[in-house]
């Protein structure tokens, strides 16, 4: 309201990096599912911040980066539906040449493993916004900011989501196999 | 009688209006329906809230590692291989700095490296045949399923190696600070014995660029790298299998 004239500085782009580094990547993670293409969101969304820190208003660092984060992811997934490439059903990670590290190889059995191969499963739309409620931690009314999406929308995404989660987890536990 | 639906994942989240908990709470106490969803949707959400931070390292000086990366036994290979084995194709000798070569090849024992003609390091691998600064390709080898190319200026020598991996962090030299390419990428410089390098990762594949010139050029050569197409998960699998099939025929 009153006249905050005291400006905070501006952080450099190196600074977001290493402060907000491993945070970026987590919801890069969990927004795309495999560390590949978690490490080229957080560079596209590195150089955005870079290009864009002119207009960062001090503020939650963490909302800012995860409302670009999941609009670059969103932007992606749409620009490739149009360029579709050669359609595959999703494959495991564990093909990729980007082999995951020892701690993922180790962790693909537990039950973090099946939530974010869960994850990986929701339409992307449902996975952003589930992404910023429960990993992020925002507010509907940020998350509706975030995804340019009334707040009614968000309500009903995520509570879909959460219903999908559970369908897609319920079925690992009755046929203890990938029912694909 | 209308059941909760969305509102339950509201009303767990708190985005409810006290007048909205309150009808909410009324419903739930006649309906077990909707108990038993507010119950699952709980579960559920907790168990995406639990899910663990992940390491990411932005900047690669945590360990000092007497090797430095791989990546570097290659440049003392392709260096060498520079030297020895490419003929230029104009009349005279790219004066490949030699010092690169010996005192590298010093410090590691390359691996075999094949050379090959430059159409096998076309798609999908990148480096482009003349690189700012003045810096011409000079020949080009594959190691299994990474891909080198050698670059000079008639002073200077540098190397583009692409490797369709991910990138090894712990494996990476200390002392490396985060550096933007040309506004293109984000990669980690670091210092090695012949001079410096500079590292990234993007689409599936590690690119490092290494040279004994000046730093600036090695920057901007890195800059001038195209874009990886962002690979589809078929494309990816179909390298891996490539990749995988190349590694094994490369050992003999």
């Amino acid at each position: 309201m009153g006249s905050e004239t005291e400006e905070q500085p501006v952080p450099s782009w190196e600074e977001v990096a290493r402060t907000h580094g491993r945070f970026l990547y987590t919801v890069a993670y969990r927004l795309t599912g495999n560390s590949a293409d978690a490490e080229d969101l957080v560079q596209e969304v590195l150089l955005r911040v870079r290009r864009g820190l002119a207009t960062y208003r001090p503020g939650s660092m963490e909302g800012w980066l995860s409302r670009i984060t999941t609009n670059v992811f969103l932007d992606d997934m749409r620009r490739q539906r149009r360029r579709p490439a050669v359609v595959m059903a999703d494959p495991p990670d564990a093909l990729l040449p980007a082999a995951p590290s020892a701690d993922e190889a180790l962790a693909s059995t537990t039950l973090p493993d099946r939530v974010q191969a869960a994850l990986a499963r929701l339409p992307e739309d449902f996975r952003a916004a589930v992404v910023l409620c429960d990993v992020v931690g925002e507010s509907y009314e940020q998350i509706a900011e975030s995804l340019g999406i009334p707040i009614g929308t968000v309500r009903s995404r995520i509570h879909r989501a959460r219903a999908l989660l559970r369908d897609a987890l319920s079925k690992d536990d009755g046929d203890g196999a990938d029912g694909a | 009688m209308n059941h909760l639906g969305p509102l339950i994942s509201a009303l767990l989240d708190g985005e409810l209006s006290p007048a909205e908990v309150a009808e909410a709470d009324a419903h739930l106490l006649t309906c077990d329906r909707c108990r038993a969803e507010l119950d699952d949707t709980k579960n559920i959400r907790d168990l995406v809230r639990e899910l663990p931070s992940l390491e990411w390292q932005p900047v690669l000086a945590t360990r000092r590692d007497r090797r430095p990366a791989l990546a570097l036994a290659a440049v003392a290979a392709i260096a060498l291989v520079g030297v020895a084995a490419w003929p230029p194709t104009r009349s005279t000798a790219p004066p490949v700095n030699r010092l690169v070569a010996a005192r590298t090849i010093a410090a590691f024992t390359p691996s075999p490296v094949v050379t090959v003609p430059a159409a096998a390091v076309s798609a999908p691998f990148h480096a482009p045949s003349s690189m700012p600064g003045g810096y011409q390709r000079m020949g080009q080898y594959r190691q299994g399923s990474d891909m080198g190319v050698l670059y000079s200026d008639g002073n200077h020598a540098m190397v583009v190696l692409e490797q369709p991996a991910h990138l090894d962090k712990a494996a990476m030299p200390a002392g490396g600070k985060l550096v933007s390419l040309g506004g293109a990428w984000v990669g980690v410089a670091y210092g090695w014995s012949g001079g410096r390098a500079v590292t990234w990762q993007r689409g599936g594949t590690v690119f490092t660029v290494a040279g004994d010139g000046p730093e600036a050029d090695v920057m901007a050569a890195a800059g001038a790298m195209p874009a990886p197409k962002s690979m589809s998960m078929g494309q990816r699998v179909r390298r891996a299998c490539r990749g995988m099939v190349e590694a094994f025929s490369g050992l003999w």
